[in-house]
Formats: structure tokens, sequence, C-alpha cells
């Protein structure tokens, strides 16, 4: 079955939730390494 | 609402035993970190002060990176390695990418196929690797992460023992990085493998991760 517009929007909201929290750690705590924190 | 939440439980599930379960280590590892401070006469750290700190961060990381490395090897040997019985394993004669037609690129692109599955040249080749790319990025990411918070955590520990600090290349050398390393790479190889032949034999009803109960044992890349 192909998601509609309302659909793919949704999928698309759990994408960017998920890429965001992977992305934040790997920097930040990337950064907190480097600053000798 | 209750078809976002229906459509989406799978990854939402997964998101919140994953908030919980990085708390609970959070609030465990507080705990056994100010121990071991005050153990050793140091005083103790507030719990904000203690997950903005490379011990943490060096915690976290090195079960992020081997998870991410299970995973990318995972979608990478199932390319071209079989396993005859697993649904795991694709098909005995369909090993390697395959062609465009079963691949439905380029002139095989239905109308509602993604954009860059349709283009041709640079932008298709890039899209047919992209999940492959970021979970390789995110595992090299993450690695280099547990590298840096591991080496500020070692330093942390050569200063109150009045040794000298470290270099992270030395650190990266040194077998207390590659220990931590290694203890985790070989519990997601032993999960992976274990995962793909018990699959032959066993079986859970309504899984996609099994086969179906009553297929055959020899029946090799069906799903349930």
């Amino acid at each position: 079955m192909v998601a509609g517009g309302a659909t793919l929007g949704a999928m698309r909201v759990m994408f960017l939730i998920w890429s965001v929290v992977i992305i934040t750690g790997l920097v930040a705590f990337s950064i907190i390494g480097l600053s000798h924190h | 609402m209750r078809r976002f939440l229906r459509e989406n439980s799978l990854s939402i599930f997964f998101f919140v035993i994953f908030v919980a379960a990085l708390c609970g280590q959070a609030i465990a590892g507080h705990s056994l970190y100010n121990q071991e401070a005050l153990t050793h006469g140091d005083s103790s750290i507030s719990l904000w002060r203690y997950v903005t700190s490379s011990s943490f961060g060096q915690a976290v990381m090195e079960n992020w990176q081997s998870e991410y490395l299970q995973f990318t090897l995972f979608m990478l040997a199932t390319v071209w390695l079989l396993q005859r019985g697993s649904p795991e394993s694709k098909e005995l004669d369909a090993a390697g990418t395959e062609d465009d037609r079963e691949q439905r690129v380029r002139e095989h692109a239905h109308p509602k196929s993604p954009l860059w599955a349709r283009t041709g040249g640079i932008r298709t080749a890039i899209y047919s690797n992209s999940l492959l790319i970021a979970m390789l990025v995110i595992f090299l990411g993450s690695w280099f992460a547990q590298s840096v918070t591991g080496w500020t955590d070692f330093n942390d520990e050569q200063r109150t023992h009045g040794d000298p600090a470290v270099s992270w290349w030395t650190y990266v050398g040194s077998s207390t990085f590659w220990e931590s390393t290694f203890q985790n790479w070989q519990s997601e190889f032993l999960a992976v493998g274990s995962f793909i032949v018990l699959a032959i034999f066993l079986r859970q009803r309504g899984s996609p991760e099994s086969k179906p109960v009553g297929a055959p044992h020899q029946a090799t890349g069906s799903e349930g």
C-alpha cells in the first residue's frame, strides 16, 4: 500500500525525530569528549 | 491521533523504551559515579554534570557504535552472503546487488518511485546505497565519539593516580579502547549470527523476522 500525503508527513516526522536524536547524541558527546569535560 | 499511533507504533515503542533505558543508565551510572567519588574522597556531582560528562558519554557511545556496526555489516553481508533456510537471507539465486528491473530503478522505476531512483546517474547510485551510507556514518561518528569521551575519561583517571595524560592517538591504540570496543562487537556478532541460524528451525508466528510457522526448514528468504 502506498501512503497518502498526510501519512507520508507522519512518516517524515518519525524520520526527522530519530535523525535529530542520533545526530544530537553524536555531536554532543564528540564535543564533550573533545572539550575534556 | 489513534491512526498516527497505530501506523507508527513500532518506532514509537522503541523510542519510548530507548529513552527509558537511557534514563535508567543515567540514574544508575550517576549513583555509581558518586559512590566511587566518595570512596576516593572526592566530592559528588549533580545528575546534569554526570550526563554531560565523558564518563557517561563513553558508556553510551561504545554501545551505539557497536549496534550501528552490527546493522551496517548485516545489511552489507546479506547483499552477497547467504544462509540456506534463514528468513534473514535472500533466496539462494539472488546473491548480489540485483538488476535494475528487480530494484525498480532508472527506466524500470514506477511513477511513485522516489525521484532519485528514477533519475539514473550519480544520484541513483547514491540513493541505491543511502541506507548503508547513513548507518556507516553513524557507526563511524559514534565510534569517534566513544574515542574522544573515552580519551578524556582515561586522562581523568591518569590524573587522579598522578600519571601523565596521553594523546588521542595513544589512547586509540591502547588496550583500554580496544577492550571496550571488542567487548561490544563480539556480543553483536554473536546475536546476529545466532539469530540467522536459530531462525532456520524456530518460528515466531506473525513476525516478519521469522518464516511462517508452517514454512519448511529448507525455505530460504521467506517472511512470515
